[in-house]
């Protein structure tokens, strides 16, 4: 059987309501309280998107993420408190496609699941063109256009870009931009970034203040908007 | 006195008279400081008796050396007796502004006391207002939902919803105000500091707060190159949203917000600034725990907000201030330092 959302959750409430708003949207979903029984589950169900509380009474989030991901071929959304920042990045950086923040509105939710879902869908075939409003980037080609128009990238910026476009409106983390593009030993040089995202937001923002494709996750990394 | 009388003769066949008498002087302010006046009379005469009985051999005087002597025991006593009276005094003295210094810092003690209880009950009625009220909201908007006896239209139902997520949002930011400082207050700040850009952490800011502040207009202008700074973006990110909250707080709908930076030597300042109706208090009050402005009429907020961006900017080594703007508003600036930006190897940054 297959269900489209394994909800791993130890409260009660929060499962509940999180059970009613995605079965209203049509979602199938199965709920786990604990880690073992989410590992029991991940191999009957095979769920096409996981949503993994941090916070489990038996085991931490973070050690369950990749026995997880070695079970099934879902997507994994981290869902954290504050608290729980320092994991969440890496739980990101341990493979996981996305996070919320509780408390999080289901409007937001929702969005995130649908990114999600597009990217399990594309992760077949490597997509080639990804439209984000304006803003098209064209791995095959190498080229970048806004509102239809060319425009003119440093092989750096590209690169950013083209990560970011890739992960197709998820959340990319800082350590795993810096390594794709400038390896290991650079991995927190995290100014870099800083100063190519400045770069690309001159380029490509209508208003580089208030940037709708360039977001930032602060503390986390960059993710591209539409 | 028996330990100087002792010593003395001990000393005797080394010392000269009149250093021994010097002795039994030291002697006499001794017991005058410890034990005070009485007994440092009496040690004055048994001073000079213990001189005069012990150590002037009077057999082998003439009449003329034991007038001598005789005048140097008097001498002694006398100075003893001076000297004992003035150290006596002094002693008294000190005493008594020892017993004032405790009574001052009883009274102080109780004061604090006092003023902790005052702010206890100021923090407790303050809580108990800001959590009851949208909880009565929360409480009533659900029951209203779930009821059977209520047949509710589409948009009295979503009106409900609206309710129940508007007051779930306010109760969040005091829940999270309430996190924040016990976390502040748990220890030294643990600070996830890394290179930022002031000016990303204020494009995550400003569409949500915009949302947040309309219909007043909220306006950055923000100088091209902010250098990089070292800083924890979430926590600078808090600071930003208690600031602009309290401009939402304390202002009429018709209030413009204005947002600015400028770049110093040391430090990077950025200020947000309204026009509205300013606050009445001292400045330096402004940022104290629990201390509501008086301008803000019926309780709203636990007076958090802004100890915490003191808190947070203060953990940063920079320091924010309030003051107040002409003609009229507030203005509050947070002033952050630059330390040396990282210029090792910064590949291709030159390239295009």
């Amino acid at each position: 059987m297959t269900v489209d959302v394994l909800v791993i959750e130890d409260e009660p409430s929060l499962s509940r309501m999180l059970v009613t708003a995605l079965s209203a949207q049509g979602y199938e979903v199965t709920t786990a309280m604990r880690g073992d029984e989410a590992l029991a589950r991940v191999a009957v169900d095979d769920p096409a998107l996981i949503l993994l509380d941090l916070g489990l009474p038996d085991r931490d989030g973070l050690s369950l993420l990749p026995l997880l991901k070695a079970r099934c071929q879902a997507q994994v959304i981290i869902v954290s408190a504050r608290s729980q920042e320092s994991e969440k990045i890496a739980a990101l950086d341990a493979g996981a496609e996305d996070y919320l923040t509780k408390p999080f509105s289901v409007a937001e939710l929702l969005a995130r699941l649908r990114v999600a879902q597009r990217r399990r869908q594309e992760a077949a075939p490597v997509m080639q063109r990804h439209v984000f409003g304006g803003l098209e980037v064209d791995l095959e080609q190498r080229q970048v256009t806004l509102a239809g128009e060319p425009v003119r990238l440093t092989p750096k910026e590209y690169q950013v870009l083209a990560i970011l476009a890739q992960a197709g409106g998820r959340v990319v983390t800082h350590t795993q931009l810096l390594q794709a593009i400038w390896g290991r030993h650079h991995s927190d040089d995290t100014h870099y970034l800083r100063i190519y995202l400045r770069q690309l937001r001159q380029k490509l923002e209508p208003d580089p203040a208030e940037p709708r494709y360039l977001i930032t996750e602060p503390g986390v990394g960059y993710r591209l908007g539409d | 006195m028996s330990l100087a009388m002792l010593l003395a003769w001990l000393l005797q066949p080394y010392v000269s008279l009149p250093n021994l008498v010097l002795l039994f002087v030291l002697a006499v302010v001794c017991v005058a400081f410890v034990a005070g006046q009485g007994p440092s009379v009496l040690a004055s005469v048994l001073a000079s008796l213990a001189y005069g009985v012990l150590y002037v051999p009077w057999t082998f005087l003439d009449a003329a050396e034991s007038g001598q002597y005789l005048i140097t025991a008097v001498l002694t006593m006398a100075l003893s007796l001076f000297i004992s009276q003035l150290t006596t005094r002094w002693r008294d003295k000190a005493m008594e502004s020892a017993e004032r210094a405790r009574e001052l810092d009883r009274l102080h003690r109780y004061t604090r006391e006092l003023e902790t209880e005052r702010l206890r009950n100021s923090v407790l009625s303050a809580l108990s207002h800001d959590l009851r009220t949208p909880l009565a909201g929360l409480v009533g908007a659900s029951s209203s939902l779930l009821s059977d006896e209520l047949t509710l239209r589409p948009e009295g139902r979503r009106e409900l919803a609206r309710l129940i997520y508007d007051e779930s949002r306010r109760m969040q930011v005091l829940v999270e105000n309430l996190l924040e400082m016990a976390r502040l207050e748990s220890g030294p700040v643990q600070l996830q500091q890394d290179w930022e850009a002031l000016d990303e952490i204020l494009g995550v800011v400003l569409p949500t707060w915009r949302r947040q502040l309309a219909p007043r207009s909220l306006q950055a202008s923000l100088p091209p190159e902010l250098p990089l700074l070292r800083f924890d973006p979430r926590l600078i990110e808090r600071v930003l949203a208690n600031l602009l909250e309290n401009a939402g707080k304390y202002t009429p709908d018709s209030t413009t917000v204005e947002i600015s930076a400028r770049v110093l030597d040391d430090a990077v300042e950025l200020s947000i600034a309204d026009d509205g109706p300013g606050f009445r208090d001292d400045p330096d009050l402004l940022f104290r725990k629990f201390y509501r402005g008086d301008s803000a009429g019926p309780a709203v907020g636990a007076g958090l907000g802004l100890a915490i961006c003191r808190s947070i900017m203060e953990a940063h080594g920079g320091h924010i201030r309030a003051e107040h703007r002409q003609p009229r508003g507030a203005c509050f600036t947070l002033s952050l330092p630059r330390s040396a930006e990282p210029q090792e190897g910064l590949p291709e940054v030159l390239e295009s």
